[in-house]
């Protein structure tokens, strides 16, 4: 997407017929590219109507009234909620981390990064020679023991896959 | 007064006796080193490893292995005359002089200088060694060794000439006591009518001794019956740790990395060490088990029975190292997919 990443909101927002027609297009277009993203798609389609095929729930006979009325009104566990007001924003800011500690979590990781990549040895695929190595050992085993029969080995051709 | 004669006689009866007590104690000598060598299987076998290095040949070599079902026989032209050596021809050829070796197979060189010789421990210590019937091999009369296991089951049968010491062939049983590996000539003369052997070429070693293992790499000083008897570095870093049990020997070659099971050869079959998927492969040379381990890729060559050499490789998983690799071992290990 040139502006817009493809994210669940945005499958959610074009499965709602909520796009502009040049987003629809570019989400089409991101779709058709990716049976990953066409997985995720069917996902959340299958989420949402799970979610509408939930069976309605009716308040209780009294809650619209006591609503209309101004009364507190019992939550589930049959308590009174508070009338305060909760400001949602405040809130929120209170519990978002402050920025000298993203800075230090994400210098942190940045660390862990640098020093996964350089300070642990790689460890590349192997394929071991093994006729080689097979030789290599005949060579050894051969000095101070029966040449001959030793070097025989080396002499054959190896014949390892069958 | 005694007779003229007598006195003559004197000194030539003693010249005679004691000539005769010289051959006859010659004889008692030879005969009792024949005795001992023949009588002691360990002695007759470390005889003929000498005769190896002493007795000029020419003849043919053959050698038969199994792998699976199948059975696998080829012939190689074999000669030596002092510490000179010529196997093979070709490609496929083995050249050596004292301690070096020249070896050409599939294309690859490869150089081994090191003239090292070291202590071969006693193989009456991992095997029970025992003087068989005598038998014939290429028309000559042989001593037979037999090593067994300590479950009793014959694992390898030696058979030594009888007049040069020279080792006429050698057998490898597996569990079963069917035959796994056999090397032995099928023309051969002896003395002075092998042929020299060609110059050899410039041996320069590119495989060094060391004893400066990294730490990173599993080293133990005994593998079962097993004894280190040499640690070696390779051009391109490989490891290479050299055993012996004084009749088989066993290379185990240490490599950083994981193993690349797709580009390994066809064949062999698959297994494990000590939880490692691994492959065995069954060569003229011997069994080659590869697996890979805590970031090490391990190569196993020997020429002992197959289940021998499969039983004291896991002892290598136990063998210490360091700290830091365990760390990195324990970190990384579950992304270290194979």
């Amino acid at each position: 997407m040139s502006e817009h990443e493809l994210t669940e909101d945005l499958l959610s927002a074009y499965l709602d017929d909520e796009l502009a027609a040049s987003e629809r297009a570019e989400v089409e277009a991101r779709l058709a590219a990716s049976t990953e993203w066409q997985a995720i798609l069917d996902e959340v389609r299958a989420t949402r109507g799970a979610l509408r095929g939930l069976p309605a729930v009716d308040g209780p006979p009294e809650f619209w009234a006591r609503v209309i009325a101004g009364d507190p009104v019992p939550d589930a566990t049959g308590r009174a909620a508070s009338d305060q007001v909760i400001d949602l924003g405040a809130e929120r800011r209170r519990r978002r981390m402050p920025r000298w500690a993203v800075a230090a979590a994400g210098a942190a990781a940045a660390a862990v990064i640098v020093v996964g990549v350089v300070a642990v040895p790689q460890r590349d695929r192997v394929r071991p020679a093994v006729a080689v190595l097979s030789n290599e050992h005949a060579a050894r085993s051969s000095v101070g023991n029966d040449v001959i029969s030793s070097l025989a080995s080396i002499a054959v051709p190896t014949k390892l896959g069958r | 007064m005694r007779p003229a004669g007598a006195r003559r006689a004197r000194p030539a009866t003693v010249g005679r006796v004691v000539l005769i007590a010289a051959v006859v104690g010659a004889a008692l000598l030879v005969v009792g080193t024949e005795a001992m060598a023949g009588d002691d299987p360990a002695a007759l076998l470390r005889k003929a490893r000498e005769a190896s290095a002493t007795v000029n040949v020419a003849g043919t070599v053959e050698v038969r292995w199994v792998d699976g079902d199948e059975v696998f026989v080829e012939r190689v032209g074999a000669r030596s005359r002092g510490d000179a050596y010529v196997v093979g021809r070709g490609d496929h050829l083995a050249v050596g002089r004292g301690g070096a070796r020249y070896t050409a197979d599939d294309g690859v060189a490869t150089r081994w200088g090191s003239g090292d010789e070291v202590q071969v421990p006693s193989p009456s210590a991992a095997w029970d060694l025992q003087l068989d019937d005598p038998a014939r091999v290429v028309g000559r009369a042989a001593l037979v060794v037999t090593a067994s296991d300590p479950a009793g089951r014959v694992r390898a049968r030696f058979f030594v000439d009888r007049a040069t010491h020279l080792l006429l062939r050698r057998d490898v049983f597996d569990r079963s006591g069917d035959l796994a590996r056999s090397v032995r000539f099928v023309r051969l003369s002896t003395g002075d009518a092998a042929p020299a052997v060609p110059q050899l070429p410039d041996a320069r070693s590119d495989v060094a001794a060391t004893n400066d293992i990294p730490g990173s790499f599993a080293a133990p000083e005994r593998l079962g019956k097993f004894r280190l008897l040499g640690r070696y570095q390779h051009p391109d870093g490989t490891v290479q740790l050299f055993y012996g049990d004084g009749l088989f020997s066993l290379s185990v070659f240490e490599q950083n990395g994981l193993v690349d099971w797709g580009a390994m050869p066809d064949g062999g079959t698959r297994g494990s060490v000590e939880g490692n998927r691994a492959r065995t492969y069954s060569t003229s040379a011997g069994t080659i088990v590869v697996w890979g381990e805590q970031g090490l890729v391990i190569t196993g060559v020997s020429d002992a029975p197959a289940d021998t050499v499969q039983g004291v490789l896991p002892a290598l998983a136990s063998d210490d190292r360091s700290t830091v690799d365990e760390v990195v071992d324990f970190v990384f290990g579950p992304f270290g997919w194979e």
